[in-house]
């Protein structure tokens, strides 16, 4: 063992230690109340701060039109209830006139929605996106729409956003494409369930509370995080990696993702990115004992392999400096002989 | 200071206690010492409010681990910011007979990837066995040996 570096280490944790200060106060949990796991970060990172923007969301203060702000009595009687606005909700049952329909589990999307009440005004151009609005799945087509809480009633507004248009004909996607046409429905929320029901009383959906924007994955998470406004997960599946990104943002809604297949003794690795920030994920041998991105004129940067229990293949994936559109990726095996060098551009 | 009220206050109040040292050293560690309170204060809040904060036992890896994913979801790369303003302007403050090793330990800590900075950290200044590391941040300890060995390496030839 190098005395020498052992010793300049522990030595210089501690300076750091001693430089970092005084830890902050400990949080006050007394103002805050069960959200989302997935919360927006805010600008100012004190734990007060924090805190403020935490219970602000926690407390419903959906503003119509024409009435004063009002505080949904649906989501205050229940102080361990999740929260209607800022909640991923993923749908976990649908019932119709006819009796229970099934939901696709595993492998297959899953059909999710947001309640949004936040306003972002870009000064410059003195105008103002969101406000109170819906946005989700009907099973088939993503939608948007405006909306007004009163009381337990959700009325729905005018359509926006871009969406898709594809035909669907299932009884699960009949059913919730009526569902979110129409004027308004109520809803009722226990814990971290809720529940949604037409006007005529005769379809009900019922969500579960997500702690994150994505849907629920029995798949092996190999990263995940946030950046901003936007939320990332890295997937791998038998064969596959799969890159997800949400944008949160009221008013904007996006959802994208990318993905690579495992390609035998070889890199297959692409650059993608969550809230401007480069993030470069990838699938390398299973041999690779180390991995390093090499943008053009920029410093070579070493990521961590994940290895996701293939015994041909692990993973890459972590955030990059640098946009270079010229990069390369090389994997190296335990004797330092390149395995596989990667480029693009 | 907040005085608790509830148990749960109580409870985070003392878990808080015991940790909070190690946790600031960690973020000092892995983002430098300017990020580590934001680090600390945002990955403490998030891991109490959290659903699964009530069936944590080891509430001490839990706020590791809470902070290790506090500092890799941040987007500033603060540890390469940090580095290259140290060696820009160093501190006043130190005495010209004792150079400031922190510039030059930065610069080459902000050279490994997370994991191996957190495995080096907890393996030096935290005096734990790589059986405890994996067990703090939830890995193998194969690869700890793994993480400490390449990060060694790469120290080394930077910190000649």
């Amino acid at each position: 063992m190098n005395d020498d570096l052992d010793d300049r280490l522990r030595a210089g944790f501690q300076v750091l230690a001693d430089e970092a200060g005084a830890a902050p106060p400990v949080p006050d949990l007394s103002a805050a109340v069960p959200v989302a796991h997935r919360t927006r970060r805010p600008m100012v990172l004190t734990a007060a701060a924090v805190i403020a923007v935490i219970a602000a969301i926690g407390v419903i203060a959906v503003r119509s039109a024409d009435e004063p702000d009002r505080v949904s009595s649906a989501d205050t009687a229940d102080p361990n209830a999740r929260p209607l606005v800022g909640t991923d909700w993923w749908l976990a049952e649908a019932e119709g006139a006819a009796g229970p329909i099934p939901i696709p589990t595993e492998g297959t999307p899953w059909y999710g929605l947001r309640f949004d009440a936040s306003v972002d005004c870009d000064d410059e151009r003195g105008e103002c996106y969101g406000g109170p609005q819906i946005r989700g799945s009907d099973a088939c087509n993503g939608f948007q729409r405006k909306m007004e809480v009163d009381g337990s009633t959700i009325r729905l507004g005018d359509h926006f956003g871009a969406t898709t248009l594809l035909g669907c004909s299932d009884d699960l996607s009949d059913l919730m494409q009526a569902f979110f046409r129409a004027d308004e429905f109520t809803y009722a929320i226990d814990g971290d369930s809720l529940v949604l029901r037409s006007a005529s009383g005769s379809d009900v959906l019922t969500y579960r509370a997500l702690d994150t924007p994505f849907g629920p994955t029995s798949s092996v998470v190999v990263d995940s995080g946030e950046v901003g406004p936007s939320s990332f997960r890295l997937v791998w599946s038998e064969g596959g990696l799969d890159f997800q990104v949400v944008e949160t943002t009221t008013g904007e809604g996006g959802r994208g993702g990318s993905g690579v297949a495992a390609d035998p003794g070889r890199i297959n690795a692409m650059r993608g990115e969550v809230g401007g920030q480069p993030y470069l994920f990838g699938v390398v041998p299973a041999a690779t004992s180390r991995f390093v991105y090499e943008p053009a004129g920029g410093e070579p940067q070493e990521l961590d392999e994940h290895d996701v229990g293939d015994p041909d293949y692990a993973v890459i994936g972590g955030f990059v400096e640098g946009s270079a559109a010229q990069w390369d990726a090389v994997a190296y095996d335990a004797q330092g002989n390149e395995l596989h060098r990667l480029r693009w551009g | 200071m907040v005085q608790p009220t509830t148990d749960a206050q109580a409870l985070a109040a003392s878990v808080y206690e015991a940790h909070s040292g190690r946790l600031m050293a960690l973020a000092a560690a892995l983002a430098g010492p300017s990020n580590a309170e934001d680090i600390v204060a945002t990955a403490v809040l998030r891991a109490m409010t959290s659903p699964s904060w009530d069936g944590v036992e080891d509430h001490g890896a839990y706020l590791t681990r809470a902070v290790v994913n506090e500092v890799k979801s941040s987007y500033r790369s603060a540890m390469r910011r940090e580095a290259r303003e140290r060696r820009v302007a160093p501190s006043s403050e130190v005495a010209p007979a004792e150079a400031d090793p922190t510039p030059e330990l930065l610069a080459a800590l902000a050279k490994l990837p997370l994991q191996q900075r957190a495995v080096t950290f907890l393996t030096y200044w935290a005096d734990l066995t790589p059986a405890a590391v994996a067990a703090e941040l939830g890995i193998g300890e194969g690869s700890v040996r793994k993480y400490l060995a390449r990060a060694r390496q790469t120290l080394r030839t930077e910190l000649r």
